[in-house]
């Protein structure tokens, strides 16, 4: 089902920063909604080590 | 993922950030970044989502294979999903398709009565939807101006 048009689902995960090189966690509020007119990019893709 | 990521800095300049999620840990997520040449460069943080409950969420969950499919999301500073594109797994994205995206979504986010044509790039014409041009939005853009 397409979501386009609705609210994104909110989530709270585990994640790896490679720039501090660390374990953090991160949640879709971290990014959106925000008062300074920043999109986000939600990219999911199948695994690490695939290949495109 | 290694095109997203060689393109961030064109992402950040356009006010956007970028999340990469996968049904990997984040341990693999460190190995994957540490080993792999094509996205030693990676600065934005990659999610971790080892049950599937957020690829689900966003309906790219592949039950058979517990992985989720290439699905792709610009989400608006007010939270709202305004495109998505969702591949299966063996064909990649065009980045560029993003950028020219991300562009278009920000100038009717912050032009809310304007529209960007079929192939709208910034510089190129928009429209002003309403009764003026209803039926004739030949006579405000031709086709040549759309493909150009």
């Amino acid at each position: 089902m397409a979501l386009v048009g609705q609210k994104a689902p909110d989530f709270k995960i585990q994640a790896y920063d490679p720039v501090k090189k660390a374990y953090v966690d991160v949640q879709l509020s971290d990014y959106v909604p925000n008062n300074e007119g920043k999109f986000l990019i939600l990219c999911f893709y199948p695994a690490d080590f695939t290949y495109v | 993922m290694a095109a997203v990521a060689a393109k961030y800095d064109e992402i950040k300049a356009r006010g956007a950030d970028v999340l990469a999620i996968s049904t990997d840990t984040v341990f693999s997520h460190q190995i994957f970044c540490e080993t792999e040449p094509l996205i030693k460069d990676v600065k934005y943080l990659l999610g971790a989502d080892p049950t599937g409950t957020v690829s689900r969420a966003y309906g790219v969950y592949i039950e058979e294979a517990g992985i989720a499919r290439r699905g792709r999301f610009i989400i608006n500073p007010d939270g709202i999903i305004v495109a998505e594109e969702v591949l299966n797994p063996p064909v990649g994205r065009n980045v560029n398709e993003l950028l020219r995206q991300l562009d278009a979504w920000k100038y009717v986010y912050e032009h809310p009565d304007e529209a960007c044509p079929a192939n709208w790039r910034p510089g190129k014409k928009t429209l002003k939807p309403g009764p003026e041009i209803t039926g004739r939005v030949g006579e405000v853009i031709t086709i040549d101006e759309i493909l150009s």
